[in-house]
């Protein structure tokens, strides 16, 4: 719970504000709405019996009408008689007096007709210019905007198939993700430019708001039946977050699970558990101080020309406005932008790259979705704000939490434009809105407060747990001196010492991530006079790795003394370990074998990693990868038939690295693997040193990158190195 | 983390097609043999190991397949694996598994492989 300490402070301060800010910048708060929509249509009715029309089986409409983005408010009620019999319409002022009427089969109270508005007019004339958006307007107006609809349509649905495509294959090949992203770009880009300076209605409220300013005109305009322009219903919003979700999954790969992981138990229907209580809670107070940005930013007086504009208006006479205010909408931004975004530009190389494309994105999307303000540049102002906020909560938590986030800085407002208004029956409509964000925040507390019963993230060792006797107390004692015994012996048959060869330095070491290990490295003296070193893991761990490794050394001893010849000893082995081991049980075996007089150097693979050869004087490492089967998986023709030995020259300060994948997949906290290429870059960074100090500042360097995290696997490095004043040219 | 591994089994005619999440690790591999036996137990001997959800494979991992296939080719039928990511298709190939196994990208590449007359031999 003490991690919530910062997001509440975060929340109180977002509260704080916008006590202070809401009322004097949010029109919402000058609104004075002293009617609910089933209030409006019962007046309505009201005021159609006192015009004789027996209105009650009529069909009624309350629509919401904002004249321009900051106000004022109409709120249009039409009572439809059944069988076209025609319409009765009324609006009201957000006061609750009437703003005018019109009869069935009058005509409209002002001329619907194209946009008119005759800038040449002075204060003396005063015109009244009625706009709607549903207006034709000039053919080239209308050209545009259907052109912009068109366009508009054909990339979502583009988009839409890709990810459907992505969701429902779960694998996303990296090239496609890469074309996707371009297109997303492109949708971006196209939607925020035609929602914000090419859409008709944008224009018209701008040319208005322009009149207004000049203060010439007394201007009438409805645009209601705008709507938003990226209005997304809750199920397809749903849809949209898993659909997204799912193409993030499948870029991602093995990275950033732990950003995921909340994400993963909620598809596992695991709700209360503390990473999802704690990322919930910390979405939504978060949340509320995130709100606040925009009125601070409308305060601080940077953007003068600019003014809030209307948000969550509908919730005034939606039916739900509960629904309105837990839009859902934010939320398949933010798994976009943090889903899907983030890891498909995790790769991009260099980083300026990557950050010069994610953050102008994230900030657009986030720009474009909580459009706050009435001019564009005070949009992207406070989008960069908002994404900043919203990234960093993402690094300090997880995407659950940045999702959580963007959709409570949403539903905090909604409450508050309520709550800002005289009428009791509207104010009202905020107090299932208020309950609900209530049940959420104590579900989440009490969820995260239930401490560790969810799925932790940490690697319990198992051994013991398998072995029943371990369970009572002198038992585990027993034991666990037993596995002291065992793991004592393990590390008697790992070599007491390199062996010195002229020319040659050479350091091995084997770290179990257990009491007792499956992997193992050893030399040999080979019978025509040639070093042999191998390094082996067996599958699986515990004793049952540990008694096979054992068995393994025991082959590897015996048939190194029959033969010099890697690719019979391999066989051998092979044939060896497929008699012995059970089914599931294999072997990985690298090997060399080393004449150090010519510095020839034949290496073998079965089914192991590979070999790593630095070549500092050409500047290039080689990753030896010969074909070859694990041991013990199939009997000796297919493992001869497969088996590949294969023979390279050494130079001077060259360095050739057997490991175990103990190395290549240690993980850090992050649950991100070390991995073949830092490997390569770590041995590169130990040029020119001996055997002993690369090893040692190779290990060092992947004990830098677990940073503490307990090995899952066993470790082991071999590091042979060609002496830099090599004398045997 | 390490524990998010799960098995869904589903029926495509007289072939089983088995689903793989997460991570399979020496911790998971005993739930992905159980998956599998159960199948074996009830006569089926034509798998599919759908690993289009698998983030992670250990050697463990790797030995449940080493553990089953001779059974099942010498009964007539096979483990064809399908939908590997490329990372864990290295771990894979590290192995030789593709000398061994009828890897495919998909479920209905799995399918048709069945189709085929022979198939890999150990």
């Amino acid at each position: 719970m003490r991690r919530l300490v910062f997001p509440l402070l975060i929340a109180l301060a977002g509260i704080a504000s916008l006590a202070l800010l809401f009322p004097r910048f949010d029109p919402a708060a000058s609104l004075h709405a002293a009617m609910s929509r089933s209030q409006a249509i019962a007046r309505t009715r009201q005021l159609a019996a006192a015009n004789g029309l027996h209105s009650e089986s009529w069909k009624a409409v309350a629509a919401d009408s904002l004249l321009t983005p900051k106000g004022p408010y109409e709120m249009h009620v039409s009572l439809i008689a059944p069988r076209r019999g025609g319409t009765f319409q009324a609006a009201w002022h957000a006061d609750g007096n009437l703003a005018w009427t019109k009869l069935p089969g009058a005509a409209a109270p002002r001329s619907a007709g194209s946009i008119h508005i005759d800038t040449e007019a002075g204060p003396q004339n005063r015109s009244r210019v009625q706009v709607s958006t549903r207006d034709p307007g000039s053919s080239r107006d209308r050209l545009t905007y259907l052109a912009l609809r068109i366009l508009d349509t054909l990339w979502r649905i583009l988009v839409l198939a890709f990810f459907v495509v992505a969701a429902f294959r779960r694998r996303l090949r990296y090239r496609v993700a890469l074309i996707l992203t371009a297109m997303l770009t492109v949708w971006a880009i196209v939607s925020y430019v035609g929602s914000t300076s090419l859409d008709r209605g944008r224009l018209v409220k701008a040319s208005v708001d322009r009149m207004l300013d000049e203060g010439n005109f007394d201007i009438d305009v409805n645009v209601g039946g705008a709507g938003r322009p990226n209005e997304v219903s809750p199920p397809s919003a749903v849809f949209w977050i898993f659909i997204v979700a799912a193409a993030g999954v499948s870029v991602r790969g093995a990275e950033n699970h732990q950003k995921w992981h909340a994400v993963d138990l909620l598809t596992r229907r695991k709700l209360f558990n503390l990473p999802v209580g704690s990322a919930v809670a910390t979405g939504l107070l978060c949340g509320i101080g995130i709100a606040a940005i925009p009125y601070w930013v409308a305060a601080s007086g940077v953007f003068r020309g600019s003014v809030l504009v209307f948000r969550s208006v509908e919730a005034l006479t939606a039916p739900f406005p509960t629904a309105v205010a837990w839009d859902l909408a934010p939320a398949v931004i933010a798994i976009m932008v943090f889903g899907f975004w983030l890891p498909v530009t995790a790769r991009w190389r260099p980083p300026v790259l990557r950050w010069g494309f994610f953050v102008p994105v994230g900030v657009v999307s986030v720009a474009y979705t909580s459009a706050a303000f009435s001019t564009p540049g005070a949009n992207l102002f406070t989008g960069t704000l908002l994404f900043a906020a919203f990234l960093l909560l993402y690094w300090k938590t997880d995407v659950l939490a940045a999702m959580t986030a963007m959709v409570a800085a949403n539903a905090v407002l909604t409450p508050w434009i309520l709550l800002s208004q005289p009428g009791g029956s509207v104010k009202a409509l905020a107090i299932p809105i208020l309950m609900t964000w209530g049940l959420l925040l104590a579900a989440s507390l009490r969820a995260a407060g239930r401490g560790q019963r969810g799925e932790e993230l940490a690697v319990t060792p198992v051994l013991l747990d398998s072995v029943e006797e371990g369970n009572t107390k002198t038992g585990r004692v027993r034991l666990e001196a037993e596995f002291e015994v065992a793991r004592k012996a393990q590390e008697d048959a790992l070599p007491p010492a390199p062996p010195v060869i002229e020319g040659y330095t050479i350091a091995g070491s084997c770290e179990p991530a257990q009491q007792v290990g499956g992997d193992l490295y050893d030399y040999f003296s080979l019978a025509d006079g040639r070093l042999g070193i191998a390094v082996a893991d067996v599958s699986g761990k515990g004793v049952p790795a540990a008694l096979y490794m054992m068995v393994t050394k025991g082959l590897l001893a015996a048939t190194t003394r029959e033969s010099s010849d890697l690719a019979y000893i391999f066989q051998h082995v092979n044939r060896h370990l497929y008699a012995v081991c059970k089914k599931k049980v294999f072997v990985t075996l690298t090997a060399v074998a080393l004449d150090p007089a010519a510095r020839r150097l034949q290496h073998a693979r079965a089914g192991h990693n590979p070999i790593l050869w630095r070549r500092p004087g050409r500047g290039e490492t080689v990753v030896l990868k010969p074909p070859g089967l694990g041991m013990g998986m199939t009997a000796g023709d297919r493992f001869q038939r497969i088996l590949k030995v294969e023979e390279l020259e050494l130079e001077s300060g060259d360095a050739v690295v057997l490991y175990s994948d103990g190395i290549t997949e240690a993980m850090n906290e992050e649950l991100q693997l070390f991995g073949e290429q830092r490997l390569i870059r770590a041995v590169e960074s130990v040029d020119g040193k001996t055997a002993e100090e690369s090893r040692t500042a190779i290990l060092r360097e992947l004990a830098a990158f677990t940073n503490g995290t307990p090995p899952r696997d066993d470790v082991t490095l071999v590091v042979l190195r060609v002496s830099g004043n090599g004398m045997l040219i | 983390m390490t524990n998010s591994f799960t098995v869904e089994c589903a029926r495509q005619g007289d072939i089983s097609v088995l689903a793989v999440n997460g991570f399979l690790d020496a911790h998971t591999a005993p739930r992905f043999e159980k998956s599998i036996q159960e199948e074996v137990d009830a006569g089926r001997m034509r798998l599919i190991v759908d690993c289009a959800g698998l983030t992670y494979i250990s050697s463990a991992g790797l030995g449940v397949f080493m553990s089953f296939v001779e059974d099942l080719r010498d009964k007539g039928g096979d483990i064809k694996i399908c939908g590997l990511a490329d990372e864990v298709y290295q771990v894979f190939d590290i192995l030789g598994f593709p000398a061994l196994f009828d890897i495919v990208p998909d479920r209905q590449a799995a399918i048709d492989k069945f189709c085929e007359p022979d198939g890999k031999e150990i």
